[in-house]
């Protein structure tokens, strides 16, 4: 695990030092030399010519949800970014404890260099590493490659749409929007819904071809401040087709519709 | 003054602290003659804690004010000014809208052979004064202007003044945030709706839709909500920033700054927008004004009941208050989120009039999207081909106006420019039920018919969709309400001959709303290469404004004068606001040599890129003719 994580450091680190083909492209549109700009009157750029580094953190969930029988699950989904207007690393966070065993049922953790490309979107590359907490439970460790396209489509619907291509060779493509209905300016309605689709087959981690995994949730919060925002909601998730008969094979029931209570970060 | 509690690492330091009084402080208002000494000026920069909203903040100070103290020069001498900069990070001190050589001009980076005042040195600006009039000074360093470094700067006449008056204020207003300007940023970078708690919700379409007439009405609410969303764009942005509390000369509404006349006297009140991100309709309740110079040159004077005022201009205005009642000063800000206020009466420490309740918060209209955007192939400047880089620009929106019920009259012809604000009234109307609608422009009196020659390119590319009237300045005011605009502006004397331009250069003002970046030609400043002007040319600046943001533009060491349709009567300023989806001409004689900024004022546009390098240089031949 730990190498894992330090690969994929690297990984992202090392696309940030090189920039990919895209970066390169805009640099090349700009056919000005800096030297040759600044030539006459030149002397060091001014202090406000610097880039600007900012960084931002966003816990979309840190919730409780309960189906109303035995102990609750938490699940947690974050990033965290840094950088610039044209290049960030962003780190994707998402993690979901097991009901019986207090232990992580799946955590899922993404690095990428992310790229404004256009007005609305970034383009983003990096490395999904899917963790196995417990030795027999939950899902099996897995590292994929990730190209994604992060934005606003129109209609201000945030969406995300990632590509993953596994070390065990089973392509996975996710789709994420969400839209933020204001109520007022404080209370706020989040509809959201991911379908996560595959390639081929990786039965240990209940996935099979086509749409194997969906996921939806309706959350109210109320933004105190912009920084914390607390939410009540439900949500759903369902495993689809092959995917559902792999869970039952494991004794785990294919669909779970959930309460949920939490706390919406900004920082 | 405002109260301004120092820190103790300040106090240590205050006893050393200089007065930005002259040396010879009782020396006669008349001008120098022959080689006297210099009189000079020390300024010094430093950390303290202000107490505004009841919470101490951190601010940095001039000579322990906010404002900076009044720095009073005379026309026609040379001054020294010594800025000690005591702040822990690098500081520096721009003379705003005065025109001197380009390594006094204060920008560092920019100004020849200038690169900031280290923390703890002292710089030495020396440059004579070749005007007179309202200007101002402030840092030109990071935010330092929001954190408090911003004061008045005057200089009288030579020869008197044209017109009369028994006394003289500064009201400088500014805009005061209890938040780290850096947080602000940060804030704005991350989100930048962080601020704007006056979006558009579905309660507030709920009660449109209650409030519409019928339902064509109702379908042009519908629609409108639709066309913003498609476009993903916030109609409700008009100002970046909240949190403020509005200034005049530091204080607070509450703390009530006292202008006192007596009844039939003639008072000047010389207004300076200090703030960093507000514009402000400035209003006497009761009383005319009668404006006399605008950014510091005298304008034939024209009487009006209400001004907008952008960031970093200055007018100066006469009023004649008769009958000992007192008046308020009304600076509300463009978002009316806020009034700066003050007194005019006849005696201090009165306690403030009640504030009026604020006027329409206004909402953006299709008329403020201008369009279709992109560049327009002109000149733009740079010593090499430059193009937009990618995400500065926004994208095409493939509005079909005609299509949108309700909208179809906004395409009116350009023929009716002739009264400016027809196509935006017609606009405003369509969309319908907004509390903020149906005022329109209609406040401005009669402008006079507009000059063709300079209007003509309102009309080019704009695919059938009437532009938007650079100049009205739409301030909510009842009908009948004089409003100044640009147009009413008419120099009583200019040091230049109206002549035609000898190029023009495409200037698009551009953006990232979504991201919080601005630019200028789809390039930030830290990637853009400088404007540059040849020696004694006459540019033309075709700025565009491809946002749907004010931006008012400053020009340093040379004068802007915008294409109002006055002829040789243009007025001289250094800044000029451009609306969001207009298109302004604005000509620049290239007298001043060396390196300048140009930027928008408002500050975190600018520190986030709107700002570009202009170099003016004398063409090869001529020099080595020399």
């Amino acid at each position: 695990m730990r190498r894992v994580a330090e690969a994929a450091m690297a990984l992202s680190f090392a696309m940030v030092v090189v920039p990919p083909v895209l970066a390169g492209e805009a640099a090349a549109q700009q056919a000005a030399p800096p030297a040759a700009a600044a030539e006459p009157h030149g002397g060091p750029p001014s202090p406000a010519g610097h880039e600007l580094f900012f960084g931002a953190v966003l816990v979309d969930q840190a919730e409780v949800r309960s189906n109303g029988r035995g102990q609750g699950i938490y699940a947690f989904r974050g990033l965290g970014s840094y950088g610039t207007d044209y290049d960030r690393i962003q780190l994707n966070l998402r993690a979901e404890s097991n009901e019986a065993a207090r232990s992580l049922e799946r955590a899922e953790l993404q690095v990428l260099y992310s790229r404004l490309v256009a007005y609305f979107w970034d383009l983003q590359l990096g490395v999904r590493h899917d963790v196995r907490i417990a030795p027999r439970g939950g899902t099996p460790g897995r590292t994929y490659g990730v190209v994604g396209l992060q934005g606003l489509a129109p209609g201000f619907f945030h969406v995300n749409l990632q590509a993953f291509l596994g070390d065990r060779g089973v392509p996975l493509i996710r789709a994420e929007a969400a839209y933020d209905l204001l109520i007022t300016n404080r209370l706020v309605l989040q509809p959201e819904a991911e379908l996560n689709f595959a390639m081929g087959r990786d039965e240990a981690a209940l996935i099979a071809p086509g749409l194997y995994r969906m996921e939806a949730g309706l959350r109210l919060r109320y933004e105190i401040t912009r920084e914390v925002a607390p939410y009540v909601g439900i949500s759903y998730e369902r495993a689809v087709g092959g995917a559902a008969g792999l869970a039952r094979r494991l004794g785990e029931k294919p669909e779970a519709t959930a309460v949920v209570a939490g706390v919406r970060l900004f920082f | 003054m405002s109260k301004v509690r120092l820190s103790r690492r300040a106090a240590l330091g205050a006893s050393l602290a200089a007065v930005a009084l002259p040396h010879a402080p009782g020396a006669l208002a008349q001008p120098r003659i022959g080689r006297a000494a210099p009189r000079e000026f020390h300024l010094v920069l430093e950390h303290a804690t202000m107490n505004v909203t009841g919470r101490p903040r951190p601010a940095m100070t001039v000579n322990r004010q906010i404002p900076a103290p009044v720095l009073r020069f005379r026309e026609g001498e040379e001054v020294i000014i010594n800025v000690t900069n005591r702040l822990r990070e690098e500081a520096s001190i721009h003379w705003h809208g005065l025109i001197l050589p380009s390594g006094q001009d204060g920008v560092p980076g920019i100004s020849d052979g200038f690169q900031g005042i280290a923390p703890g040195t002292t710089h030495q600006y020396r440059f004579p004064l070749i005007q007179s009039g309202t200007y101002w000074y402030h840092s030109h360093s990071g935010l330092q202007e929001q954190a408090g470094i911003y004061g008045p700067l005057v200089i009288d006449p030579v020869r008197p003044d044209p017109f009369g008056y028994d006394r003289d204020y500064v009201i400088m207003l500014s805009d005061w945030t209890d938040e780290d300007p850096r947080r602000v940023l940060a804030n704005l970078k991350r989100d930048p709706g962080y601020y704007n708690y006056n979006k558009r919700t579905l309660a507030s379409l709920l009660g449109e839709l209650a409030a519409a007439p019928d339902g064509a009405a109702r379908a042009a609410i519908i629609a409108d909500r639709l066309m913003w969303g498609a476009m993903r764009m916030d109609p409700t942005d008009i100002e970046d920033v909240s949190g403020y509390t509005y200034l005049v000369n530091g204080r607070p509404p509450q703390a009530n700054f006292t202008a006192l006349y007596r009844p039939g006297e003639t008072v000047r009140l010389r207004f300076i927008n200090a703030s960093a991100m507000s514009h402000f309709d400035v209003r006497i309740p009761g009383l005319e004004m009668t404006v006399v110079q605008a950014h510091g040159n005298n304008v034939r004077p024209v009487t009006v009941d209400e001004f907008r005022i952008a960031t970093a201009e200055t007018y100066d205005v006469l009023v004649r208050p008769r009958d000992g009642r007192q008046y308020a000063i009304l600076a509300e800000s463009m978002g009316r989120q806020g009034f700066a206020s003050a007194s005019l009466a006849t005696q201090e420490g009165l306690p403030m009039l009640p504030l009026p309740p604020h006027r329409p918060r206004p909402v953006l209209t299709m008329a403020d999207m201008g369009g279709p955007y992109g560049p327009t192939g002109l000149d733009r400047g740079t010593p090499l081909p430059e193009t937009d880089r990618p995400g500065q620009v926004a994208p095409p929106m493939g509005m079909d106006h005609a299509g949108m019920p309700g909208m179809s009259h906004g395409a009116a012809p350009p023929a009716a420019l002739g009264t400016g604000h027809a196509p935006v009234a017609a606009m405003d109307h369509s969309a319908m039920g907004h509390a903020a609608m149906g005022h329109a422009a209609m406040g401005h009196g009669t402008p006079p018919a507009p000059d063709r020659a300079a209007m003509d390119h309102f009309a080019m590319g704009h695919g059938g969709m009437a532009a938007r009237d650079p100049f009205t300045n739409d301030t909510g005011a009842p009908p009948g309400t004089r409003v100044l605009s640009y147009r009413d502006l008419r120099a009583l004397s200019s040091p230049y001959p109206a002549r035609a331009p000898d190029r023009v250069i495409e200037v698009r003002l551009t953006g990232n709303m979504e991201r919080y970046i601005w630019s200028i030609n789809g390039n930030r400043f830290s990637e853009a290469q400088p404007i540059v002007l040849r020696y004694g040319e006459r540019v033309r600046l075709r700025l565009i404004n491809e946002t749907m943001m004010n931006h008012p533009m400053h020009l340093h060491g040379m004068w802007m004068i915008p294409q109002v349709g006055n002829g040789a009567e243009n007025p001289l300023l250094h800044v000029v606001n451009i609306k969001p989806g207009t298109t302004l001409d604005v000509d620049v004689e290239a007298d001043a040599e060396g390196g300048w900024a140009f930027h928008c004022h408002l500050l975190y546009h600018m520190e986030t890129g709107m700002m570009r390098k202009v170099e003016v240089r004398r063409p090869a031949r001529t020099a080595s003719a020399r």
